[in-house]
């Protein structure tokens, strides 16, 4: 019989964190831990796969089963996880160099697999870890230390991007609005489908331009707004067109869950890790045959 | 007369269906209780571009090539030009004389050429516009008729390969057989000295190495294989796409190697045996991985089949030039294990072996081999499915069991522990919260940048090599363990050394052969002392630099008389060339 649910958010705290004070990424992180009591998961039943950046030492500083990877590969590693164990809950926490440069490969062919993790992209418009040069997140014109000029280059955006591929589950979160922040992450998580969240978080030391002042003029809230987000073509004209930055599950298929773990396991409830992998338990001599 | 050895070579045109005529005549061959071993030499071209599909049979276990074809079933013109100077005194030619002329530019006296009108008998008889595409069935029927084949067993061959087509498709071909052997029997007087006699069928499989190896994966346990499409290591993706799904296991085909290879890891880090193939400009990508697996300490197993390099190189073609990168590939110190199967039965069981390895010892796993291996096919005994264990060493799978963590803190993944090798939960296990990490970590898996714990984290790590020093597959020595000429090789070379020294024994030179399976950690003591007393050792390998020649100093310790034998045409060593060689220092 399942235990009543009895965890606070203390029992998903780790390690101290080493952000800047005033990093938008410790919203993340608190934002996250909420989410996970309010879905009543335990640590031991969550794994949080991380790339490389200030914002993938979340996995430091989040308790649970946790995987620190390398730059830009966090995808295909967490949706192998989910694959091999569907009963995890995968999240995947990576920054917008991490996710959108580097990893930008994997993004659009994770939609495509539709494995269902949720994907949080940490986006501070720099790489903060490598102090401030410009992601493909900044705008045009943004000065860093690789570009004393200002950027020659346009920005992409993770979420018009998701939608035009494909992706089930696509939202946008503040990380300054916790509210908003534990509200998408907890529906992200509850949906069945690869879930992407680009969370504004902004970096207080290497981007003086994107301030949480200058977020706080710049976005619009759905949630306080007339918006049904089950039109794909609507979000996406949303996305591109608004000049307010939407803030909110942009975009949710709500058509019956397909997921790539169903597809090619066929039983869920058959977790391939669970198999006794003893070569007496199975039958592998017939195969001889195809060769004789 | 020349009684069950000979090697057929059927030279035709990508596409033009000579693979599938050379496939059944492999069948045929085995079905006469002979051994076969076949080489495919094709162009990376889909259609058009010469190919040639070189099948040897003989009575006893045949390894290598054969150092010219006997016989060549020229298909076309071009298959003439090309292979009609390989041919030995007494070779045969069957060509194709619709045209009404002779072969133009042949020449010579001293082989026998049977013309036959291929496709004058095809056309007129098959009817149809791809009547042409029989031409090759028409071909093996009058081999047939000049080796003394029943034309019954290559009947039952072509039924197995046709029967999922439909009857009418074996109907044709049977008919095109029988008009081959026809013909030759009415028009053809032999003049040849081949001839086939058919033995007690043992019981053996006609194998392809990609298939050996993904078998033993499997059967080692495999339940996750990620790919990316490339020669020669896409039939292991192929056949574990069509095997695993029986066995609960999963193939995804990744958008590229590195997502290959990192989903590998995340498969493993979940509990699952994981596996990638690749060739030499997939294993670039996957360099940084293979470092994290060291790090992280997450079993992962490569199968790295070379080719013709550098950059795209000779992509379809058989090459050893990959070396130096799987030994020292990927920044910063860490423990890897590189194994080298030398035959396709070692593919088998090394790479089961590998699975292994790579889960006791939390390390990258390597096997290292090559296009030969991997896409010829040859006859060999069934395996020994006894012979496979699983052994997944120090994982902690069990569900039910909860783990203690100390202080109620996370669970010591990395614990400093005396041989290196430290107990790993899965995700799930009550207990077992921890950080899996590719930056430097404390026992729980926590970032550090502690100078001492650096140190000691290092220490565990590389000691995993020492510990698994013994289990590691030593060095094999073949031939007469006296003799000072010794060869020293691995991988796919192992056969043509071992026809080589059957021939130099004949000729009263006595040999013998140091065999590298593990080749990292480099077993420099059992080598050293095998090597100890040669007089000369011939460092036989697919690559232009003699890689492991230049290497052998460093790897042993000292300086110790060598010769290189190399080959980097793109061909398959012949034993015949490692006898010249021998010879010249012998
Ligand atoms: C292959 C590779 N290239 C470069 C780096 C250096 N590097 C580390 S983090 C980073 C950028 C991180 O940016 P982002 O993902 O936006 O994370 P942030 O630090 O801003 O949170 C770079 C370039 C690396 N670790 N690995
Ligand atoms: S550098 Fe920027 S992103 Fe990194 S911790 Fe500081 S504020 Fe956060």
């Amino acid at each position: 019989m399942a235990q009543a649910y009895d965890l606070t958010i203390k029992e998903f705290n780790a390690c101290e964190e080493t952000w800047c004070p005033g990093c938008g990424d410790f919203g993340v992180n608190g934002a996250l831990k909420r989410a996970m009591v309010n879905l009543e998961l335990s640590p031991e039943q969550i794994v949080l796969v991380t790339g490389i950046g200030c914002s993938s030492k979340i996995s430091d500083y989040f308790k649970s089963y946790t995987f620190h990877t390398i730059h830009g590969r966090p995808l295909p590693v967490a949706s192998a996880i989910k694959i091999a164990n569907p009963d995890l809950n995968v999240i995947v926490a990576t920054g917008d160099g991490d996710g959108y440069a580097i990893g930008m490969g994997h993004f659009i062919h994770a939609i495509r697999r539709n494995v269902n993790i949720t994907m949080i992209v940490m986006n501070n418009q720099v790489y903060g870890l490598t102090k401030g040069q410009f992601s493909p997140t900044a705008a045009r014109g943004f000065e860093s230390g690789t570009s004393p000029d200002g950027s020659e280059e346009d920005p992409i955006d993770g979420p018009a991007l998701a939608l035009a591929a494909g992706a089930s589950f696509v939202a946008r979160s503040f990380s300054a609005d916790m509210k908003g922040s534990i509200a998408t992450f907890e529906a992200a998580i509850r949906h069945r489908g690869f879930s992407v969240v680009d969370d504004l978080s902004p970096c207080v030391t290497f981007n003086k331009v994107n301030t949480y002042a200058w977020f706080r003029q710049n976005i619009r809230k759905l949630e306080e707004e007339d918006y049904e987000p089950t039109d794909r073509t609507r979000a996406l004209e949303l996305v591109l067109n608004s000049e307010k930055i939407p803030v909110g599950i942009l975009y949710q298929d709500d058509s019956p869950p397909d997921t790539y773990e169903e597809r090619v396991l066929k039983d869920l409830t058959k977790a391939p890790v669970w198999e006794n992998l003893d070569p007496k338990g199975w039958e592998y001599a017939r195969i001889m045959d195809e060769f004789r | 007369m020349i009684t069950n050895d000979l090697a057929v070579m059927i030279g035709g045109r990508a596409g033009d269906g000579s693979l599938v005529t050379g496939e059944i005549l492999a069948k045929v061959f085995r079905d006469m209780g002979l051994e076969v071993f076949t080489i495919r030499d094709f162009p990376s071209n889909i259609r058009g571009l010469p190919t040639s599909y070189t099948i040897r049979t003989k009575d006893r276990s045949i390894m290598a090539r054969k150092d010219h074809p006997d016989i060549l079933l020229a298909i076309d013109e071009e298959a003439l030009r090309l292979h009609g100077d390989e041919l030995p005194p007494d070779g045969v030619v069957i060509y194709d004389s619709s045209s009404g002329e002779g072969p133009p530019d042949f020449e010579r006296e001293d082989v026998h050429v049977y013309q036959v009108p291929l496709k004058s008998i095809t056309v007129d008889n098959l009817g149809g516009a791809r009547a042409e595409i029989f031409k090759n069935v028409v071909s093996l029927g009058v081999l047939a008729h000049l080796l003394s084949v029943d034309v019954a067993i290559i009947k039952e061959a072509i039924e197995k390969e046709f029967s999922r087509k439909g009857e009418e498709i074996v109907q044709k071909n049977f008919q095109a057989l029988d008009l081959g052997a026809q013909y030759a029997d009415e028009n053809l007087a032999k003049t040849d000295p081949y001839v086939l006699e058919r033995r007690d069928k043992q019981d053996s499989l006609l194998i392809l190495g990609d298939d050996a190896i993904a078998y033993g994966a499997l059967a080692a346990g495999l339940r996750f294989y990620a790919g990316y499409p490339i020669t020669p290591a896409t039939e292991i993706l192929e056949w574990l796409a069509a095997h695993m799904p029986e066995y609960n296991g999963v193939v995804v085909q990744a958008e590229d190697e590195i997502s290959a290879v990192t989903m590998c890891l995340g498969a493993s880090y979940a509990g699952l045996r994981s596996m990638t193939g690749t060739s030499g400009p997939g294993a670039d990508l996957m360099v940084e991985a293979i470092s994290m697996s060291g790090m992280a300490e997450l079993p992962l197993v490569i199968i790295h089949g070379q080719r013709g390099g550098p950059s795209t190189g000779l992509p379809t073609k058989v090459e050893q030039a990959d070396l130096k990168h799987v030994l020292f590939a990927s920044h910063g110190d860490f423990p890897r294990i590189v194994l080298a199967p030398g035959t396709i039965e070692e593919g088998f069981y090394l790479t089961a072996k590998a699975l292994n390895l790579a889960e006791r010892f939390q390390l990258p796993v390597i096997v290292l081999t090559d296009q030969a291996l991997c896409q010829n096919k040859q006859t060999i005994p069934p395996f020994d499915l006894s012979q496979i264990e699983v052994d997944r060493g120090k994982l902690l799978n069990d569900p039910i069991e909860a783990l203690q963590s100390p202080n109620g803190g996370n669970f010591h993944r990395y614990a400093l522990v005396e041989d290196g090798v430290s107990p790993r939960p899965i995700p799930s296990i009550p207990g077992g919260l921890h950080e899996a990490s590719s930056i430097e970590h404390d026992e729980m898996g926590y970032t550090t940048e502690d100078p001492e714990l650096r140190k000691a984290m290092m220490a565990k790590r590389m000691r995993k090599l020492e510990t698994a020093r013994p289990e590691l597959p030593g060095p094999v020595l073949h031939g007469d363990p006296s003799a000072d000429l010794v060869f020293l090789s691995f991988g796919y070379p192992t056969g043509a050394i071992w026809e080589a020294m059957e021939r130099l024994k004949e000729d009263g030179i006595p040999t013998k052969y140091v065999q590298l399976r593990t080749l990292w950690p480099f077993p420099a003591e059992e080598v050293g002392d095998l090597l100890a007393d040669a007089r000369e050792i011939l460092v036989v390998e697919h690559n232009y630099s003699g890689q492991l020649a230049a290497l052998l100093p460093t790897l042993l310790g000292k300086v110790l008389p060598t010769t290189s034998v190399t080959r980097y045409d793109g061909l398959l060593m012949t034993p015949g060339e490692i006898v010249a060689a021998a010879k010249e220092v012998a």
